[in-house]
């Protein structure tokens, strides 16, 4: 039985899918399949220079000579197929020479070039390497969607309890603010009935009713702020470089993420995790407003006070080289439940914007058709590392009205700021018959107005008494503008939602609704005694029974 | 089994029944998307109460939700992140499953703690093929089944798969199939 090559022709396909026989002038006698596949212009009888490039030894040597040399390799090149180099030794039958090559891809990427384990010899071990290489890129590719796809239910968890956070918040918000009023207003009644023991008996019994109220308040408030990360200060290029591994998984190999962060050193006050999931919402919007490759760039500035941000600012901004957005697009962007994708939920800018007016900023979009978009984020700085926590210097202003035991040695002046009308009115009494000389506004620019009064005047509240949503603004707003023009002015906040964020990093005290009218005495007679600057820290979660 | 089996079993949930009615599941059997991370590697007791889940849903016994997932399995690993290594493995029916176990390898060099099957091919006829299962798991023959009948149809071949015999962590399988669909 004729065996050329020892194993006989049919044999050679499998162990040799590369092999190619040629006759002493080189012409192709017969192939393996990988050949064929790879050359599909090759014939029998083409001869071999016009489908390879020899590479070893240079223009094909002797193929006498090679066959006769054990040990000696050739390597080719398939000009069809560049990606492919054949690798293989010379072994002569008669006047018939084969080559039995085998291939070597030329990329680790093989198998996403329609490649396939028959091309390689049995037992290969680059095709134990290639599919391990294909196995974790399919592995990182997973890793990528799965990052995206739990960025988007962290998203959508997080609305959802953002919105029964709100929900709760507000409810109780109203509830204390009508709380207040009632518990105020009975200790107006309790001095007027004076020892009427009859009166003075439904007088507690309303009082002790309000704080049971008080208390289901209370728990609403739990329900809004559970699980919500509370505010803290950080350094903020060090957090979001510290995130950007993260952003670059998110946006998978495509999209370049680059960080140009230029805010070194600035402190903010935020819920880290909460800024973290903006940028995240902000990096998934930019990926998905990018068709093919892109760049997304995330950027951080100190930049200077604005017209209605007092103090110093920071801007964030995440700018992307995708398909942008038409004015009407921009213009909605950031309502909730707008979206322009296909399986969007709408509520990722939305939730930027909730986030950056919680932190007293701002976000907005720029963005034109074709030509990307930047989302903006301004920021208030809350210092700079190594100063943070330092107090303001006194510029003198202040008038001495601290005597013995806190309580004031002549008239101090405090400006309150409280929307509900009845309360207002029971604050001021309260106030005015322990001592104080009070001036009031029922709203935001009532008391711009007031201290600009003042300011003309060549006069100076001592303390500010605010509630912290008006309704023409935040208390916070005020706060920092009335600071501005009276550096040595005192600041307690009234809050309805249990909790009032911001107040301990800027030196404001602030007490919780249902107003008790002891702890807002003694409040202020502390803040008053704490000395000539805003560093009082006079936290009251909880109102104790007076 | 590793969570990318997980996955499988839920899109073909939501393409049959829904995304309302995976939703359902979830909450039935109490699990959510740490239960779905493609490359860990779960409890079987956890894959086997998602299957029987899914089978009350769909009004299946358990091995016949196991031969349908089976089919599924093909087309869905085909779609993924794993098409190109899909490709790689094999052109025909026969060099696919030939080189199954060379693609498992790689699986176990990424993720030792899996535990995954061998098929051998031991007998190749025109038409007929006889392919040796081993696993150390037991009770996943209906599957089998079902992937040699998806890889039927991904091979765009007309044909039948049968267990043709099986024992302790053992089995064989004939698939006999007619000409090329397609030609």
């Amino acid at each position: 039985m004729d065996r050329p090559f020892l194993i006989g022709l049919d044999a050679l396909d499998q162990p040799y899918p590369g092999h190619v026989i040629v006759d002493r002038d080189q012409r192709i006698l017969r192939h393996g399949p990988l050949i064929a596949r790879l050359c599909p212009t090759l014939r029998i009888g083409d001869v071999i220079h016009d489908h390879f490039t020899w590479l070893s030894p240079p223009h094909g040597g002797n193929l006498p000579q090679l066959a006769s040399q054990p040990g000696s390799v050739v390597q080719l090149r398939c000009d069809s197929s560049v990606s492919a180099i054949f690798t293989g030794c010379v072994v002569a039958d008669d006047d018939r020479y084969l080559l039995a090559l085998q291939v070597a891809p030329a990329s680790l990427s093989a198998v996403e070039m329609d490649w396939r384990i028959s091309d390689f010899a049995p037992g290969d071990p680059q095709v134990d390497l290639l599919l391990l290489v294909a196995m974790q890129k399919a592995m990182l590719q997973e890793a990528n969607e799965l990052a995206e796809k739990l960025a988007d239910e962290r998203q959508k968890a997080e609305a959802l309890r953002d919105r029964l956070a709100r929900l709760s918040s507000y409810l109780a918000h109203d509830f204390n603010n009508h709380l207040s009023i009632l518990r105020l207003n009975v200790g107006r009644i309790k001095w007027a009935v004076g020892d009427n023991l009859r009166a003075r008996r439904v007088t507690q019994i309303v009082a002790e009713t309000i704080d049971r109220a008080s208390e289901v308040a209370r728990s609403w408030i739990a329900l809004s702020r559970d699980d919500r990360e509370p505010a803290q200060i950080v350094r903020l290029d060090e957090l979001i470089n510290e995130h950007m591994p993260y952003f670059r998984a998110l946006a998978g190999k495509r999209i370049a993420v680059e960080a140009d962060l230029a805010a070194t050193g600035v402190l903010v006050l935020v819920a880290p995790s909460r800024l973290v999931n903006c940028l995240t919402n902000l990096v998934i919007n930019a990926c998905d407003a990018t068709e093919s490759t892109g760049t997304i760039a995330i950027a951080t500035r100190p930049g200077d006070d604005t017209a209605d941000q007092a103090g110093p600012q920071v801007c964030i901004s995440v700018q992307d080289t995708g398909s942008g957005m038409t004015d009407e697009q921009l213009s909605r962007a950031f309502n909730p439940y707008f979206t322009t994708k296909m399986k969007g939920s709408g509520i990722g800018l939305a939730s930027v914007r909730e986030f950056a007016l919680d932190a007293d900023g701002q976000a907005w979009l720029e963005s034109r058709p074709g030509a990307g978009t930047t989302a903006f984020l301004r920021l208030p700085v809350a210092g700079t590392a190594g100063t943070a926590g330092q107090d303001q210097p006194d510029d003198g202003s202040s008038r001495q009205v601290a005597g013995i035991n806190g309580q004031p040695t002549e008239k101090a002046r405090v400006l309150i700021v409280e929307d509900e009308q009845y309360a207002l009115e029971a604050l001021a009494e309260l106030l005015a018959a322990e001592g104080f000389e009070v001036s009031l506004a029922g709203s935001l620019a009532e008391a711009r107005a007031n201290l600009q009064s003042l300011s003309e005047a060549g006069e100076a509240p001592d303390i500010l008494l605010s509630d912290l949503l008006l309704p023409d603004g935040r208390g916070s707003t005020l706060a920092r503008e009335a600071q501005e023009m009276f550096p040595a002015l005192h600041v307690v906040m009234m809050s309805g939602k249990g909790f009032a964020d911001n107040c301990s990093a800027n030196g404001w005290a602030w007490i919780a609704k249902p107003i008790d009218s002891r702890i807002l005495t003694t409040t202020l007679y502390e803040v008053l005694a704490s000395g000539a600057h805003p560093s009082v820290e006079a936290e009251r979660a909880s109102p104790s029974r007076g | 089994m590793y969570g990318m089996i997980h996955n499988g079993m839920r899109e073909m949930v939501i393409d049959r029944l829904g995304e309302d009615e995976w939703r359902a599941i979830e909450g039935m059997i109490n699990i959510g998307p740490p239960e779905m991370i493609g490359m860990t590697v779960y409890d079987d007791a956890l894959t086997f109460c998602i299957l029987e889940t899914i089978a009350g849903r769909l009004g299946q016994s358990v091995p016949e939700c196991l031969r349908g997932f089976g089919r599924y399995w093909v087309s869905y690993a085909e779609r993924g992140s794993f098409r190109s290594i899909m490709q790689f493995t094999g052109s025909t029916i026969e060099s696919f499953i030939g080189n199954l176990d060379r693609m498992h390898r790689a699986v176990a060099a990424a993720m030792p703690q899996a535990s995954l099957p061998s098929f051998r091919v031991i007998e190749t006829q025109p038409g007929r093929l006889l392919v040796q299962y081993q696993s150390k798991r037991s009770g996943l023959e209906p599957f089998v089944c079902g992937l040699f009948e998806g890889l039927l149809g991904r091979f765009e071949l007309e044909g039948e798969v049968r267990l043709y015999t099986s024992g302790d962590g053992y089995a064989e399988f004939e698939i006999r199939h007619r000409a090329d669909c397609s030609t």
